[in-house]
Order: C-alpha cells, then structure tokens, then sequence
C-alpha cells in the first residue's frame, strides 16, 4: 500500500480515537466538585431496601448537587464485589457506592480474601438504618421472647430462626441474641428479606431475625416479639425492645454511603453536607418513617467511630463463640 | 478420539476444583462434592468410551470448521475482548467491527468494500455507543480505560 | 372487586392510558429483543422515568415495559440463538432451528401468538385467583423447592436432542459453574482460582450469551456464509401471517398448558421466568404425538415457551402484590416502586387502591394484546432486516450487541471474558455433542437446588432425622412424584413408538 492510501484507512480510525481521547474526563479540582454526573451505585440487586432508600434520595441529591445522579447496581457476592470494586475506583468523588454494616466489617474479617478491607472504605454518611426485630407466624404458639427462649431451651437447636444473608445484621444479631440468652437456635441464611418472609409465612422456619421495616410491611401476618432498639419505635407501640426485657442489644444494618479511601477530605465534606440536607427532605423523612427505616445521622467522622466500635462487639462475640477464622 | 479427549479434559477441571475444597459452612460441600463426582465418573466413561471406539470412524456430530478459520474468528473475538478496556467500546467497536467485517469478505477486498465497511461500522457502533450512553444511561467501556 | 375491575377497565381505555401502555410495550420489547438487557434491567433502567409521574401511569409504563420485554427476548433468541433473558431459552431452542431452516417467520408468530395468549392467561389468574394461588405459593419451602429443582433438571432428559448421556455431563457441567462463587447458603468462598471478581459467581446472562450466542457468531464468521437454509424460504411451509396464526390456534391445548405452566410457575418466588419457559417446553414435547421433532425446528416448542414465559408475568405479580413477596426480579422492582409511593402490598391494596391497582392490572392485559399486531408489524420487520443483512455485518453486530450485553449488568469486563470463554468452550463441546441447553439448566437450578437442599436440612434441625423431611410432605411428594414421571416418560414414548415401528428419536433421516 502507498502512504497516501495507507494513511487514508488508518486516518478515519485515528481521528475518531483522538476525539474520543479528547472526550474523557480531565482531573477536577476538589474546589469545584461536583462538575459532572455522580454514579450512585449500589452493590446489591434493584429493589432492595437500598433500592428504594436510593431513589428516594436521587432528586433531593440531584437539586443540592446541581448534577446528575445515575443509579447503577453491581450485585455479586452479598456486595463484596460492588465493595472490591470500589478500592479499585478513582477516588474523585464522582462515584459514591452504597455501604452496609455491619456487611462491611464482617465480610473481610470473615473471608480469606474479600476483595477489600473494611478501612479502604472512606464512610460519607450513614443515614439510615434498620434495627434487627424477631418475628414469628401471628398463629405461632410463641407469644412473648420468653416463650421464645424457653422453647428454645426446651429444644436446643431445633428453633430454626431465618434471617437475610450470611454475616449479616440479622446473622450476626441473631447470634448475639442466642448469646445473650444462652440458648442454641439454628439460623437458616435465605437470599434476602423477600425469600426467608414467605418462609416465615408459610411456617417452614419457626421464627425470622428480619428488619423493622417488615413489622410494618406484614402487619397482622406475623408478631413481632422483640426489637433492637433503645426505646420503641414510633408507630410501633405495641413492639416491645430487647431492651426493656434484659437482652442489651441494639443493632440492625446501616445504610451509607462510601467512598475509595483516597477521596480528598474536601469532596468527602462536600458530600456529607450534602447527604445530610438530603437526610432532612421531608418527603424522604416521612417515607423513612411510614417504613420503620430508623433515621440516622452519622457525618464522616462519626461514621468511622461507629463502624469502629460495631467492629470491636463483632470481633468479641465471634471469638466468644469461636467462629473467627 | 473426541470422546476420549474430552473425558480427560473434564477430569483435569474437576482436579482443579477438588484441589480447592475448603467448606467451612454447614452442609457447605454436599452438593459440590456431588456434583464434582458424578461428573468425574461421566468423564471417565466418556474418556474410556472414546478410548475404546478410538479405531473406528468418528461419529461426526458436527462438520469440523478449518482450524484457520476458527483461529480467525476466535482471535477476532478475543483481541475485541482483550483491547474493550483500552479501546473503549465505541472506538474499540468501530475498529473490530471493521475488521471482521473485512475478514468475512469472500470476494476480493477493494477500496470502496473496505470504506463501505468502516462506515457502517461507525454508522452502526455510533449509534448503539449513543443509545446505551444517552438514552438508557448504560455506562460502556471508555477510551483509556 | 368487580366496580373496581370496571373502573380499571374504562380508566384503561382512555387513550392517553393507551397511548402510554403502547410505548411502553413497545419500548419493553425493543429492550427485550437486545441480547444481553433482559427485562430486570430494563425496568430497573425504566425506573428514574416514571419518577415524575404519578403511581398509577408510572407502574402501567412498568408493567406494559416489562410484558413487552418477556415477549421481545424471543426474537433475538428465534433470529439469532441469543436469548435476551433466561425465559427465552427454550424459545431459542427450536427457535433459531426454525431460522436455520428458513422459517423464522413462523417461529415469530408462534412466539406473538404464545405470548399474546401467555400473558392474558397470566393476567386473568391474577384477577381472579390471586388470594388463594398466593397461599398456595406459601407452601414451598426449602424442600419444595429443591424438588422443583430436580424436576428442573429431568427437562435434561428431554432436551438432550443426542445422546442423553452427553445432556447428562453437560447439565452436571453446569451445575459445577453454579458453584463458583459465594455459597448461597452459608457463605463459603469456593473455586475462585484465586480470583476475588469470581466471587460472585458465574453471572447468568454473560454466561447466556457465551453459551447460546457467541458459537453461533464464531460459526459465522468463521463460514463466512450462513447454514445454506438461512435465506431461502422453506417451500412447504405455511405462507402469510394469518394462516400461520390460525395454524397455532388450532392446536388450544398446548397454548393453554403452557400459559398456565407459566403462571403457575411464576408464582413461586426464586424460581420464576427462567424456568417456566423450560418447564413448558418440557410438557410439551411429552404431550405431543411427535416429539421426536421437538428440537429441530418445532414450532410447538417454541409457542409453548412464549406462552410460558409471558404467564409468568401476570402469574409473579401474585404473590408480589398479595403477600409483597416478588414472583421474579423485575417484580422486585415494580414492588419496590409501589414501596416508593407508599403503597403496601396485601389484601388491603386491593381495597383501599383498587382503582389504581385494577387499572395496572388491566393494563397488562392491554399490553398483551398490543403485543400482538406490534409483533407481528416489527417482528416480522425485524425478521426481514435480520435475513437480508449480509453475514458480514450481522456477525460483527451480534458480537456489538452481546459485548453490551454481558458488560452491562455489572460494568465488568470481565463479564465479556467469560462470555467469551464460555462461548469457545460451548463452541468445542457442541462439536462433541454436548449441548448448550443441558449446561444452562444446571448453571441456573443449581443454586436453587443447593439452596433448597442446605436450607432444608438447617430449619429441620429439630426434626430427629432432617432428610426425611425431603421426602415427608405433601408438597414435595408430589414434586418427587413428577420428577419420576418426567424421567420415566420418555423411556415410556420411546418403548411405546418402537413397538408402533415409529423410527426412533434420532434416527437417520
């Protein structure tokens, strides 16, 4: 081939390579952040609680940033890999992912190799959480969290209690709770809240360590016999805490946000100030409540003394009850 | 011949997962263990079988493409897939579309085939890079990676 | 009910309201017909759109989107072997040979047409046997869904079109894919090579698209041409649209078998669209006088696939919006979004919003019947371009298409690696004889199976010997009992025609 004809194929392929290099992103300074879209990324499959939580928070995310908030979903692996995924991620503040506890402290202190650690996630926010309530069928023969413990105590093991996820809150709470009353139950992990509640309903596990939000979801179909919580909720009087019958527990999934760990201090700030005025959208506020989510206020410092301290309980009771690897 | 060296292929695969067991939940290895040893029995039927029939006339169960032409079309597939997070797909889709396009020619290649090619190739690769990323808000592999 | 019924009836005849379930309809099947977006993605992608409406015209743009996405995956499963979503499998199976043959045009009225009847079907055990289907749902357990599992996989038995002892090493081929990853029960971390993204398992639609689609691309561009049949329409076969429909209506029973294994099947929530087209597919080949056609262009196969898969939509949205369980993943969305507004699902949704949930419900029957002429208009539009685009282009495009397609789900590359690595090992195993169809059953039931299994024998902890448990209730006797069947049956037919000196199944033509 001649030069000429050479450089006439080549020459269409290179010039749109060029513009297409010329269209990426250049670096931002902090100070002007946000100048293009946030990917809001979730590492759990749509229509999760952190579905819902999200698209609630796209708009009033959308008016305070002034930019474009695109939710996308990177399931696998109970959200390790969306967390994994991250450490990998430029830490510009242009993508925000969804964060779990006590997901994040267990997963990497539990598995040979997580993908990530649970400090190489930079906490934005927390600002919702779910306290773990036991619940059984309203025609169990279990009315009260004594009879509960004294069946289980009649019958060690054979409670069978399901929960959503493997080293989840409801995992990890069911466990506490088992120590606590130094009874023996059989947790059955289930895929998530929407497959162990038709479990619960249809009588194949005797008893499910779920969320609050289900307390209001499944109303007359199942009773609630206790909550983690300090007081009892709004809207649910009649739902007596662990509490207030001797178990010192209060615990539940939060929900946050974080960032790659290198996120410069700035855009992190920015971020909170902003998830924080979200946090007060009344809209959001009343949907929150209407759906027992607990509302929370954790800004970035506070959120890494949170996950510190939920991370020392963990590391107790799982070597109490030797299941640390 | 087939058989029996897709048996060994099977046994190699199960090896690699046997050597793997580390089961540490409740129940955790009932059914991949299963599974690992009914499929290593079916492998070695399949090997022995193929052993054995190893004389006589391959049962064709499909005609067997040219090895060159498999090579192409395989090595067109992974050098797509392989360059995707440096490329990016628009430019990276342009370029390989181009290029098979090109390479399933039968006739002779000439100048207006090869720029007809390359055009409905930024036609066609444009407009999908355009309606994933503007209209359905599909994030795609960008230039630079 | 009825007044309510009513007023959901005239609310969907407004012709805003239909304006608005067309162009979800027809948006839904767009998206359904692209290799690799399966319906769960495009009404996750839906969602941010229908924000500014209000509940009511936001889920009927939902749930029209999503009966059109379940009916668009079979075209590109029928045109191309690439099943859009997991209920288009079976579709694809006798699909694609239909096209092989140069019958594409009938497999895309079949499909219409199945899907037309499927959803309706679907739709009307919503209206009217919601409450007790839904209860009847509760009755699966772990137990019962390991048996379903099972019964899943005696399909393999029917769909090895070979040798059944090739089906069987491909089905157990897949169910050793399903157990990379993360255990569903318990946790582990098994056979990641090392690999921290292989936590997460081998991702089903990549995966699809690897085993269905790209051994027909690498066939392409390696031949350079299509199967010689391709382009010439097959002499002999019905002409015209109108006398192919009549053609499938002239065989009711296996339109209302399916739509009802549809339905039926996608009540249960987990097991869902992905198996329902399987397990009609499966019935229908038994139920037939002539199944050893089934799998080499059998137009039946593919109507009772359609219909199946669009029964499931009607058919997930009982339990979604009677017990708030979600039927299948896109109902997870759309229950998420009634969330979202502050609708709770229940009896009380059916009272206290009746007209909203009525209309919604009717309107999917609307889409159902819009599918039809849209199909019949596009498809057949879309069958036309597809078989006169020279090989050349659709080569390329189909790779474009389902490079999108695994990389979309989760923005990974290294999703379009295991396609294509999937995609060449499909390609040699299928030389040897083993099919796609047996390893996509195992990668998709075997965590369903495991699951059932580990479950069962963790909440029957107090029970003095748990296993029994598998085989003590009723349910689950049943399963067991319809597991059996599907593996003796076939022995059965194959006795029954040799003794009738039908040649048998595979014999040389």
């Amino acid at each position: 081939m001649t030069p000429i004809r050479t450089l006439r194929m080549v020459a269409p392929i290179a010039a749109t390579g060029l513009v297409l290099a010329g269209c990426g992103s250049a670096g931002e300074s902090a100070a002007d952040y946000p100048e293009q879209r946030i990917d809001y990324v979730l590492p759990f499959d749509p229509g999760g609680e952190s579905d819902i939580t999200a698209r609630l928070q796209q708009e009033p995310l959308q008016e305070e940033l002034g930019q474009s908030v695109s939710i996308s979903y990177q399931p696998g692996a109970g959200g390790a890999l969306g967390w994994s995924e991250l450490t990998r991620t430029e830490p510009d503040g242009y993508t925000v992912m969804g964060c779990n506890l006590p997901h994040i402290i267990l997963q990497p202190l539990l598995r040979d190799d997580a993908g990530y650690e649970t400090d190489q996630l930079k906490p934005v926010y927390y600002f919702q959480s779910t306290p773990n309530a036991l619940l059984v069928p309203n025609d169990s023969e279990i009315e009260t969290l004594e009879d509960f413990v004294a069946e289980a105590e009649a019958n060690p093991g054979a409670l069978s209690v399901g929960g959503s996820g493997d080293f989840s809150a409801n995992h990890i709470g069911t466990l506490a709770f088992a120590d606590a009353a130094g009874i023996d139950v059989t947790y059955t992990p289930f895929s998530g809240t929407g497959t162990a509640v038709p479990a619960l309903l249809g009588g194949h596990v005797d008893a499910l360590m779920s969320y609050s939000p289900q307390i209001v979801q499944l109303e007359d179909d199942v009773r609630a016999i206790a909550v983690m919580t300090e007081e009892r909720m709004p809207g649910l009087d009649d739902v007596p805490t662990f509490v207030e019958q001797d178990y010192d527990l209060v615990d539940g999934a939060y929900r946050g946000v974080c960032v790659p760990e290198d996120t410069p201090d700035e855009v992190v700030d920015r971020l909170a100030e902003v998830f924080a005025t979200v946090n007060e959208d009344p809209e959001l506020v009343e949907s929150f409540e209407e759906q027992a989510f607990v509302l929370e206020n954790y800004d970035p410092e506070e959120s890494i003394e949170l996950t510190d301290e939920r991370a020392g309980e963990y590391e107790d009771l799982l070597t109490r009850l030797e299941l640390m690897p | 011949m087939r058989d029996l060296v897709t048996g060994v292929v099977l046994l190699a695969l199960i090896a690699t997962f046997w050597v793997q067991r580390d089961y540490r939940a409740a129940y955790g290895g009932v059914l991949p263990d299963t599974v690992m040893v009914l499929l290593a029995v079916m492998g070695l039927t399949l090997a022995v079988r193929g052993f054995l029939a190893r004389r006589s006339v391959a049962e064709e169960t499909e005609a067997g493409l040219p090895w060159r032409a498999l090579l192409r079309a395989v090595g067109l597939l992974a050098a797509w897939a392989l360059t995707l997070p440096y490329l990016g797909y628009l430019a990276g889709g342009i370029v390989f579309f181009t290029l098979m396009s090109l390479l399933m020619r039968t006739e002779r290649l000439t100048w207006r085939g090869a720029v007809l090619d390359l055009a409905v190739a930024c036609a066609v690769v444009g407009a999908f890079y355009l309606l994933f990323t503007q209209v359905l808000y599909v994030r795609l592999p960008q230039l630079g990676g | 009910m009825f007044p309510d019924l009513l007023d959901g009836l005239v609310a969907n005849l407004h012709p805003a309201m239909l304006l608005l379930v067309l162009v979800g309809t027809v948006a839904g099947m767009a998206i359904g017909a692209m290799p690799g977006l399966s319906a769960t993605m495009g009404v996750a992608l839906l969602v941010p759109f229908t924000f500014a409406m209000d509940p009511t015209p936001g889920l009927v743009l939902l749930g029209a989107f999503y009966m059109g996405a379940i009916y668009g995956g079979s075209f590109t499963a029928i045109l191309v072997n690439a099943p859009g979503t997991p209920s288009s499998i079976a579709t694809a199976i006798d699909g694609y040979e239909m096209t092989k043959q140069g019958r594409s045009e009938h497999a895309i009225v079949a499909a219409t047409v199945g899907s037309f009847v499927g959803g309706l079907v679907g739709v009307a055990f919503l209206i009217f046997l919601a409450p007790p289907l839904a209860d009847f749902s509760l009755r699966f357990g772990p137990q019962e869904y390991f048996w379903v599992a099972v019964f899943g996989l005696t399909i393999i038995v029917s769909m090895s079109t070979g040798s059944l002892f090739k089906g069987l090493i491909g089905g157990a081929f897949g169910l050793l894919l399903a157990t990379v990853g993360i255990s569903p029960v318990g946790g582990d971390v098994r056979f990641t090579f090392g690999q921290p993204v292989l936590q997460g398992g081998v991702p089903l639609v990549p995966a699809l698209i690897g085993l269905f689609t790209i051994p027909e691309v690498i066939r392409l561009v390696a031949r350079r041409r299509r199967e010689a049949e391709m382009a010439d329409a097959a002499d002999g076969d019905l002409q015209g649209w109108l006398p192919m429909v009549k053609d499938i209506l002239s065989r009711p029973v296996n339109l209302a078998r399916s739509s009802v294994i549809g339905t039926m099947v996608g009540i249960l929530p987990g097991a869902g669209g992905s198996v329902a087209n399987l397990v009609a597919y499966n019935e229908a080949k038994r139920a037939s006088k002539h199944p050893e056609t089934f799998g080499r262009g059998e137009v039946d196969g593919v109507v009772a696939a359609e219909s199946a898969n669009n029964g499931t939509v009607g058919g997930g949205f009982i339990p979604t919006l009677t017990l708030g369980v979600p039927g299948t993943p896109p109902d997870a969305i759309i229950l998420g979004v009634l969330l979202l507004h502050g609708l709770r699902p229940g009896a009380e949704l059916f009272t206290t919003s009746g007209d909203l949930v009525y209309t919604f419900i009717i309107a999917l029957a609307v889409s159902a019947v819009m599918m039809a002429p849209v199909g019949l208009v596009a498809g057949r539009g879309l069958q036309r371009g597809v078989v006169a685009l020279p090989v050349r282009y659709l080569a390329p495009g189909i790779a474009l298409l389902s490079i999108v397609g695994a990389y979309a789900i989760r923005s990974s590359v290294i999703d379009v690696a295991i396609m294509l690595v999937l995609g060449v090992a499909a390609y040699f195993l299928s030389r040897v004889g083993i099919g796609a169809a047996p390893i996509v059953l195992g990668l998709v039931l075997g965590p369903i199976l495991e699951t059932g299994l580990v479950q069962g024998m963790l909440t029957s902890t107090g029970a003095a010997q748990p296993w029994l448990t598998f085989f003590t209730r009723p349910v689950s006797l049943v399963l067991v009992a319809m597991s059996a069947l599907a593996l003796l049956w076939p022995v059965y037919q194959a006795r029954a025609r040799r003794d009738r000196g039908v040649p048998a199944q595979g014999g040389a033509d």
